[in-house]
């Protein structure tokens, strides 16, 4: 349903149109699109009443409590020398036919015209704008019949098996029982609530009109569109429900507006009105509506939310009994009825409660859950979960490298195995590894450490990431190919592979020394800059002290630091869609400098084009200068919104080029 | 002899510390003090001396010889740490290579998504309930109070098989199935997959995924129903950076099988999206199922994984979901 505001304003005073839009949305009349002043809203299937500018102006009202502008007046008629036949009065309860002479068709006044552009409604002329229009503002679907055409009265009956009847759509339609029909004396001449026929179109001829108000069945009306395969505005609204006493109403406001822009004279009115309906009467009970809403609402703002929607309600102690009017056929029961003080009341200013039997439990907190995601990536990496004591010796400690004060001491140790509390997983992760000297082990454990604070009785206690890898020494002999030995470089892929997954930012590596590591096999890990870690081979000296039998490798991360630096909201990169260029580099360059360096320069000077950067292969000896290498480098250009030309990768590639010459002084190896 | 002494201890301890390697410090080692060395020589000479002087010199020898001895085993590790160090040296490596990849399964992120839904709503205390996918119209229909005339039973809107039978268009009949079957209370969630007959594009699937909830036990309340999907919502987009806590909203909203009715949702990136619907169990339904729907109330909510996953991952075409194309998986 489109509608602008400047329509609804005629009927009800709207506030400005922000608050107008979360009116709409807060009133259940969803708020699809808005175009300035112009509104497109998703109306419900229970709510037929909102197609219409009147039933939404008067939805407005109640959730702002404003009355209604004044309605139109009746038009008074005196009876018409039409024959109206209803075969069924469940198909079609009220027929309201009135004849409307010395019409001019022609073209619609602009104000018309617009009104139903704004609505979405193409303008064809005069007499049909009118219909739409006041379809629009009532809800009633009209039609006009040029009466000049009609032959005998009105019929509205079943369509016979194959009856044809040509729609206004040009379409030649085989109808069946299913399909409701308004026949003449003769033939079907439209499909009833659906659209009309082209034998009683109105022309330019036309000079006396029959004016169709009707109410059929939503069902029947639902069954007919479904055969014919047919959707209008009529049907629209007649499937949801139409309401059986504004048909008059209707037919009223048309004959008004006949006049004014037609010069039309309003004759006869025939009303068979077969199965009246009345307002229904539907009891609230106070209690059961504040229970099923956990709402403490008085009774009293029960009724006036009750009575702003145009309910009349009587009060008999604590219950109230609504009149529903017959435009809310969806107001059945007392549930109906609980959901209405709901709404106007506001679904907002209702309580947020937990059922009594339900704790808010999130079970594992946030940092409790990464610590499962850790140990997860660590598996899936082929790694095994460890436990180990938080006691240690000072002898372990001390065999492992590590400085042996500062400390949290027991007591009275239950031997002399577990005097102090550790500050590093590194020396159980060594004896681990000599537990298992024969046959390697690929292991972490997520554990604390225990660093003692200065003046504070209880130490700081924090989580501290370990891992400790070696290959076995002698493989049992099997088919298939053998996996690579460990090297520093698997030990660093699990480590970005488990931050990767954690979510951290980019993981930077700098060579350092530090025990218990080899002193050219061991890099320190920050992230934004923050040192959160150490990872490396271990040193061949401390090895041969733990009679470790092959090269070890072990990390030592700050669990709590790597936390604080984790972007948990991982988001998509859309795929590449157009193909890129990889070219390779290859570079002599001094010995000491960084491969990662030389990457984080050439992806500076190779700007937004260059997407990947990856030193793949370093060489030394001849023909390459004695303290120098030569690094060859993969570089992988591509654009988002084109296929990128050779021309712009190799002016790229040379820029990142001539940045590593003047960064490093490199030469480039042909 | 006690010059002699003297001047082969120099000439020795030159010659260790002279030593480049591990072999000249064994030339050293054996000139000096080996069974033909110099300094052995000396005391095999001490015949000569005369036997007053003989405590004496032997003493002098012998204090020589221990220096020399220290002398040599300090260089010797002097030459084997440097050796090592050398060795340590030369097995330098960059450490800011890249490392090669490590095989790295991934959990579809529906799957991901899914997995928290259902670990949050275990911590409300709720059970996962399943059913089948090719439904009863009953079940699916029926007994949600959605009549023959809904157009969801149009085939325009649903996919149906002979017999009866339609690919289920939600999740709610596992909810009658479970009604039927058990006396209130009652906490479960539904997971799993639905179908609709919708054409292929950026926010519609014929297959996706949907949980619905259901709680039914006295005393129910709208309120309860608003609490626990807020409660639900925050945790599960606890990981989204809010200033002021995550901001829920409910709006009226029509379905057949809850009265009230409610749409919810979230304030995210500036903008309030859509996330599902929900409601106070319609009585008509609990009658269905022959509960006492004086006694019981209940509220029920559904809404779909793709949805939930597109806004935390920031997904903004449905269809990735079922390419799976690795580079996409990879990315959760």
């Amino acid at each position: 349903m489109r509608i602008s505001a400047s329509w609804l304003e005629q009927f009800v005073a709207l506030p400005p149109l922000d608050e107008l839009a979360h009116i709409f949305e807060m009133a259940g009349i969803g708020v699809e699109e808005r175009d300035g002043e112009i509104f497109t809203l998703e109306v419900t299937s229970n709510r037929g009443d909102w197609l219409s500018a009147i039933g939404l102006a008067r939805e407005i009202g109640a959730m702002t409590n404003k009355s209604m502008r004044a309605p139109h007046r009746e038009i008074e008629g005196e009876s018409a020398n039409v024959q109206i036949s209803i075969e069924n009065p469940e198909d079609c309860t009220r027929y309201v036919a009135r004849v409307i002479e010395n019409v001019t068709v022609g073209e619609s006044p602009g104000w018309l015209q617009q009104r139903l552009t704004e609505c979405g409604i193409r303008s064809i002329n005069n007499i049909v704008d009118i219909t739409n229009l006041v379809m629009l503002e009532t809800g009633q679907p009209l039609h006009a019949f040029d009466a000049g055409k009609l032959r005998g009265g009105i019929e509205v009956r079943r369509a016979r098996e194959d009856e044809i009847l040509t729609t206004l759509d040009d379409v030649e339609r085989k109808l069946s029982p299913e399909v409701l029909v308004i026949a003449d004396g003769e033939k079907a001449i439209a499909l009833a609530g659906l659209m009309g026929g082209t034998d009683t179109e109105v022309s330019e001829n036309t000079h006396t009109i029959l004016l169709e108000s009707a109410h059929f069945a939503s069902s029947r009306v639902r069954r007919g569109a479904r055969f014919v395969g047919l959707s209008s505005e009529a049907s629209r609204r007649y499937e949801r429900w139409v309401d059986p006493n504004g048909a008059r109403r209707a037919s009223d406001r048309a004959c008004q507006l006949f006049h004014e822009i037609c010069g039309a004279r309003i004759g006869g009115i025939v009303d068979k009105y077969v199965a009246p309906s009345a307002p229904a009467e539907v009891a609230l009970r106070v209690g059961r509506c504040q229970s099923v809403l956990g709402l403490k609402i008085p009774a009293d703002a029960m009724q006036k939310c009750l009575e702003r929607l145009g309910f009349e309600v009587r009060r008999d102690e604590e219950t109230l009994h609504a009149r529903i009017p017959t435009f809310r056929r969806d107001i059945a029961r007392e549930v109906d009825l609980i959901e209405e003080v709901a709404r106007i009341h506001g679904y907002d200013h209702i309580p947020t409660t937990l059922p009594r039997t339900v704790n808010a439990s999130p079970g594992r907190n946030l940092s409790q859950r990464l610590e499962e995601k850790a140990k997860d990536a660590l598996l899936r990496c082929g790694l095994s979960e460890i436990v180990t004591y938080s006691m240690q010796n000072s002898g372990a400690v001390a065999r492992a490298g590590l400085p042996l004060e500062n400390v949290v001491r027991l007591r009275n140790p239950l031997s002399e195995d577990y005097t102090q509390m550790r500050t590093s997983l590194l020396p159980s992760l060594l004896e681990v590894l000599q537990k298992n000297a024969r046959n390697g082990a690929r292991v972490f454990e997520l554990g604390k450490v225990y660093l003692p604070r200065d003046e504070q009785a209880q130490p700081d206690e924090c989580r501290r990431l370990g891992f400790a890898l070696m290959d076995e020494t002698a493989p049992a002999p099997q088919w298939g190919a053998k996996a690579a030995p460990l090297d520093f470089y698997f030990l660093k892929g699990i480590v970005e592979t488990l931050l990767g997954e954690l979510g951290a930012p980019q993981l930077r590596w700098r060579p350092t020394q530090q025990a218990p590591f080899h002193p050219g096999r061991c890099a320190a890990l920050s992230l934004d800059g923050q040192d959160v870690g150490v990872a490396g081979e271990v040193h061949p000296e401390i090895a041969a002290r733990w009679d470790l039998p092959a090269r070890a490798f072990l990390a030592h991360l700050d669990f709590d630091a790597i936390v604080r630096h984790l972007n948990l909201l991982k988001s998509y990169q859309p795929l590449p869609r157009f193909p890129g260029i990889d070219r390779d580099l290859a570079l002599v360059l001094p010995e000491n400098i960084a491969a990662a360096d030389v990457e984080e320069t050439l992806r500076a000077a190779g700007g937004a084009l260059l997407r990947r950067v990856c030193a793949f292969d370093v060489y030394t000896g001849a023909p390459i200068p004695a303290g120098h290498k030569s690094l060859t480098l993969s570089l992988s250009f591509r654009a988002d919104e084109r296929t990128l030309t050779d021309a712009e990768a190799e002016a790229a590639l040379q820029a990142a080029r001539d940045a590593a010459q003047s960064a490093f002084g490199a030469s480039i190896r042909a | 002899m006690h010059e002699q002494i003297r001047q082969l201890e120099q000439r020795g301890a030159a010659q260790v510390s002279g030593a480049q390697n591990l072999a000249e410090i064994e030339a050293a080692r054996l000139s000096l003090l080996g069974k033909k060395g110099e300094l052995t020589a000396l005391l095999r000479g001490m015949g000569s001396v005369a036997p007053e002087e003989r405590p004496q010199m032997g003493a002098l020898v012998n204090e020589a010889r221990a220096r020399l001895e220290n002398a040599l085993e300090a260089k010797l590790d002097e030459l084997k740490n440097a050796a090592q160090n050398a060795a340590l040296v030369s097995e330098t490596l960059d450490v800011t290579l890249s490392a090669p990849p490590i095989a790295f399964g991934k959990r579809h992120p529906l799957t991901q998504t899914l997995d928290d839904i259902v670990r949050i709503f275990s911590g409300l205390g709720y059970s996962v309930a399943e059913g089948p996918e090719v439904e009863t119209e009953y079940y699916n229909f029926d007994a949600l109070n959605i009549g023959p005339d809904h157009p969801a039973r149009d085939d325009r809107d649903s996919l149906f098989i002979d017999g009866g039978t339609v690919l289920r268009t939600e999740t709610s009949a596992v909810q009658i199935r479970t009604m039927e079957s058990r006396q209130p209370p009652i906490k479960i969630i539904a997971p799993g997959r639905v179908y609709r007959r919708d054409a292929v594009d950026r926010t519609h699937s014929p297959m996706f995924h949907q949980v619905e909830g259901l709680l039914v036990d006295r005393d129910v309340s709208f309120a309860d129903l608003k609490g626990t999907l807020t409660t639900f919502l925050q945790q599960l987009f606890d990981a989204v950076p809010q200033s002021d806590g995550l901001r829920t909203r409910f709006r009226p909203h029509y379905f057949p099988f809850t009265e009230p009715s409610a749409e919810f949702d979230v304030w995210f990136n500036g903008t309030w999206l859509e996330l599902g619907g929900c409601g106070m169990v319609h009585p008509k339904v609990l009658e269905n199922v022959g509960y006492d729907s004086e006694k019981y109330t209940g509220f029920a909510f559904g809404f779909g994984i793709e949805r939930m996953a597109m806004i935390k991952f920031g997904i903004d075409d449905i269809r990735l979901f079922y390419d799976n194309d690795v580079r996409f998986l990879r990315q959760f």
